[in-house]
């Protein structure tokens, strides 16, 4: 950085970018993270304790092959149990990595540059254990490529009427989109790491995955195209892949389900919990990092305003749900109402409402919006109240259905918390590794935003 | 082009009030034939309910552009805003339609409410006084909201309004489309009809804001703003309603069809009856299909000439649809087949006649843009404050 014009420098800070950085300091700060710093006392404490968590889900999984479902509290009426609870809940995580990824990428919002890669990570990861769960639930998991239509001797296909199929193609192909995108858009950072590593065998590896990228003009013009691409293909996933998951429901023609509203309602829902988990993730990573020059009020801000907006139309969700089953005159769809309330589960629906709806309105306050431990707090309460709702909408519409003979109840078993709890456990371990061994922020798009930052302050004091 | 346009909407100014006032005599004349009645009332609530469409989907569009910000809304605004000023006159050219309560809606027929369970439950809402109520309500409510607007001295508070207002427009729209649409059968209902009459009242709001602007960008002090970025920006903004405006369709369609549920279907099945059949197909495959491939492409959007005749054939098929959604039901064909009678377009010319005076005479009155457009950096966020 010798020549004047190359060393750019941010004199005056921004909302997105605090002053003082050119492009060596971004460079240094995101890759020292991995290449320089030694594992804190923190992060080896939570490793330890994530690990723990990952090795009772070992202990859960390999008893559930053993036993079989049976282990865990479902029974019929109610045959969905925690494993769709948790599979709604984990895929609904995800879906905040892909909007910030392609959806704010393609509205050109500035602010998703800081944000976006441990996004996309925190996506792949929750897919990682929504996917688990419709394969443990399936009670023979080795046979689980009975769900992919392929050619075979019995001549038998998967219902292709059924949602619970389009969920296969909706999952894999989200899965696999997430992937390359992280991928491709790591490339440059990866050969900043290759090139920046101390040890040969960390050369190497950056070397192999950076798939020889020296940085040339073309290389960079056939990056950016490959990139808006996989961003038109991102785009339409996060709302694809969760109203599929809403038809789940929706297609059956249970009170409770069966609700026109279900699509927008589940993306929207989808969309709410996954900004909490950004921001359950971004304020320790800020906080353990010094990277607040980088994750900045202002995002933090931006997701909680995010929160609010999808949070009004979860909770308009909920009340058309009240409304329209009232309206219907269909004396199920009132009871289901009813039972939601005041039956035997209760307190899952209040707690919910106080999660869901109660909680976000305080996101209205600015002083709150921009108050790091209440949106922490506030981002706990909501991931608790989005697993709620998934617990409500399935349990309490399963237990209690058109005929009160085939009523029943459902109690969770200790495995079904172990497989919760041990799947939080390895999104943890695997979040963990990840800020351990990639570059958390994209180190080339901070460099573009130095660039144009740089550029402006002459215009903002006009 | 653009003289054709702007000679075309001076030629409507002048014309628009005597249009209006005329066509909606002669409604009125023909509505004293008993035999006429049935036809007049429905002919007059489709057009009442595309007009609205246009002026409450500005005022979403207007609460939008001032929560958001971005140069699209600058060029638009002063439009979306005049658009919505005309409220007060929708609030008035609802009044007919009081008279016709028993010919439009099942649950003002005694008859129906002595025989019909599902009618009798919904009674304690869907009842003529409380109808009454919940009408002053919406208007008061969306006619504060353009007051506001208006009125307000500084952009945040602008943006306050907007921010609650735009919570108050989609829960009073959906509590409007009950009591408008989906309670003319009282034994359909859908949740995300909601949702689907929002999309549409912005669609539709967004196409007639865009013909209104090419109208007038020759004028010197748009033309100099007119750039091909900003309409890009108000393409791809239209590319998005239309999108979501058919998913939402397309949702309420799949889990009605999965559902297969009698009073659900039926909704359908008299909506796809002979010559609506048509209809439907039309509003898949041009309203839908053919416009969202012509949207893809940059070049149709960059050129306002193009972008406006896209508009004007999507007001065209928004009209279409708003009467498609109001349906067969109660017109003159005793099969539930498609027609379309002269009242239909009688109904829409006369409000749409008094509709477009009033709007004209508020858009001549108010700035030809929302604010000076600034560079590329003045779009949102800026005016927030920077962080410590």
């Amino acid at each position: 950085m010798s020549t004047a014009g190359a060393n750019l420098e941010v004199s005056r800070g921004s909302n997105v970018l605090a002053a003082g950085y050119d492009y060596e300091s971004v460079t240094d700060k995101i890759s020292d993270i991995v290449l320089k710093r030694k594992s804190g006392r923190a992060w080896r404490f939570s490793f330890a304790l994530a690990a723990l968590f990952v090795l009772i889900l070992t202990a859960a999984v390999s008893y559930l092959f053993l036993r079989g479902v049976g282990i865990w509290g479902i029974d019929i009426p109610v045959a969905w149990g925690f494993a769709i609870v948790n599979f709604v809940w984990w895929i609904g995580i995800g879906h905040a990595g892909t909007f910030i990824s392609a959806m704010l990428f393609l509205m050109r919002q500035d602010w998703r540059t800081s944000i976006n890669r441990f996004a996309e990570a925190m996506t792949l990861f929750a897919v990682a254990c929504a996917g688990m769960f419709p394969l443990l639930h399936l009670g023979r998991p080795w046979e689980f490529f009975w769900l992919l239509p392929y050619p075979n001797t019995m001549w038998l296909w998967p219902q292709f009427r059924s949602p619970l199929v389009w969920d296969v193609f909706a999952v894999s192909t989200y899965a696999t989109i997430s992937l390359v995108f992280w991928f491709v858009g790591m490339i440059p950072d990866l050969a900043t790491f290759r090139d920046r590593a101390k040890s040969r065998i960390a050369r190497v590896v950056y070397g192999i995955l950076a798939m020889g990228w020296r940085g040339s003009a073309r290389h960079w013009h056939r990056y950016q195209t490959a990139y808006l691409l996989l961003a038109g293909l991102a785009a339409p996933l996060v709302v694809s892949v969760h109203s599929v998951v809403g038809m789940d429901f929706a297609a059956a023609q249970l009170p409770g389900w069966h609700s026109t509203i279900f699509p927008p309602y589940f993306v929207a829902g989808a969309i709410f919990s996954g900004f909490a988990m950004v921001l359950t993730l971004a304020i320790p990573l800020r906080w353990a990092y010094g990277l607040e020059d980088f994750i900045t009020i202002r995002h933090l801000e931006n997701c909680a305003k995010l929160m609010l907006v999808t949070g009004l139309i979860v909770a308009y969700g909920y009340a058309s749900e009240a409304f329209y089953g009232w309206l219907s005159g269909n004396e199920f769809d009132m009871y289901m109402n009813v039972n939601r309330a005041l039956g035997r589960y209760e307190v899952t629906y209040w707690v919910l409402i106080f999660c869901n709806v109660v909680t976000p309105q305080f996101l209205w306050f600015r002083a709150i919006r921009r108050s790091v431990p209440l949106l922490l707090v506030i981002s706990f309460i909501i991931q608790t109240g989005m697993w709620m709702e998934r617990f409500v909408i399935i349990i309490t519409s399963l237990q209690r259905d058109f005929l009160p003979s085939s009523w029943g109840m459902y109690y969770p078993t200790k495995w079904d918390y172990a497989t919760l709890f041990g799947t939080i456990g390895f999104f943890t371990l695997c979040f963990l590794l990840f800020v351990r061994v990639l570059p958390a922020i994209s180190i080339s798009e901070m460099r573009e935003l130095v660039f144009e930052q740089s550029g402006r302050p002459h215009k903002e004091a006009a | 082009m653009n003289d054709r346009a702007t000679h075309c909407m001076e030629s409507i100014d002048r014309y628009a009030l005597r249009v209006g006032i005329a066509s909606l005599l002669i409604c009125a004349v023909a509505a004293i034939w008993p035999a006429m009645r049935n036809q007049f009332f429905n002919a007059y609530l489709f057009a009442w309910l595309f007009w609205l469409g246009v002026s409450l989907g500005s005022l979403a569009l207007s609460m939008m552009h001032h929560l958001t910000g971005g140069n699209w809304g600058v060029l638009i605004r002063p439009i979306t805003t005049s658009a919505a000023r005309v409220l007060p006159v929708l609030f008035l050219l609802f009044l007919p339609l009081l008279l016709g309560l028993s010919i439009l809606f099942p649950w003002a027929r005694p008859d129906e409410l002595a025989h019909d369970p599902i009618i009798r439950h919904l009674h304690a809402y869907l009842n003529p006084q409380l109808f009454f109520i919940r009408y002053v309500i919406y208007f008061l409510v969306w006619i504060g909201l353009t007051w506001g607007l208006t009125h307000a001295t500084s952009e945040g508070m602008r943006r306050r309004i907007s921010a609650g207002g735009l919570v108050a427009y989609v829960v009073l729209i959906s509590l409007a489309g009950v009591d408008w649409i989906m309670s003319r059968e009282p034994h359909w209902s859908s949740s995300v009809f909601g949702f689907i009459l929002s999309m549409s009242q912005s669609l539709t709001a967004l196409c007639f804001a865009i013909i209104i602007l090419w109208s007038r960008a020759e004028l010197p002090s748009i033309s100099k703003f007119a750039k091909p970025k900003y309409f890009i920006d108000l393409g791809n903004l239209l590319l998005m309603f239309i999108i979501l405006w058919a998913y939402m369709n397309f949702a309420q369609y799949l889990i009605t069809w999965t559902g297969n549920e009698q009073p659900d279907i039926a909704w359908y099945v008299q909506r796809t009856y002979g010559g609506w059949r048509i209809v439907a197909g039309i509003i898949i495959f041009i309203h839908f299909l053919a416009t969202l491939f012509i949207l893809l492409s940059r070049a149709m959007k960059r050129d306002i000439n193009r972008l406006s005749l896209i508009c004007v054939i999507l007001l065209f098929l928004r009209i279409l649809d708003v009467y498609w959604n109001i349906g067969p039901l109660e017109r003159s064909d005793p099969h539930g087949g498609f027609i379309l009678s002269p009242l239909d377009v009688l109904a829409w010319l006369g409000i749409g006649g008094l509709w477009y005076a009033a709007f004209s005479h508020v858009l001549k009155n108010v700035p030809l843009l929302a604010r000076p457009i600034g560079d590329e950096g003045s779009t949102y966020g800026e005016s927030e404050p920077q962080s410590a």
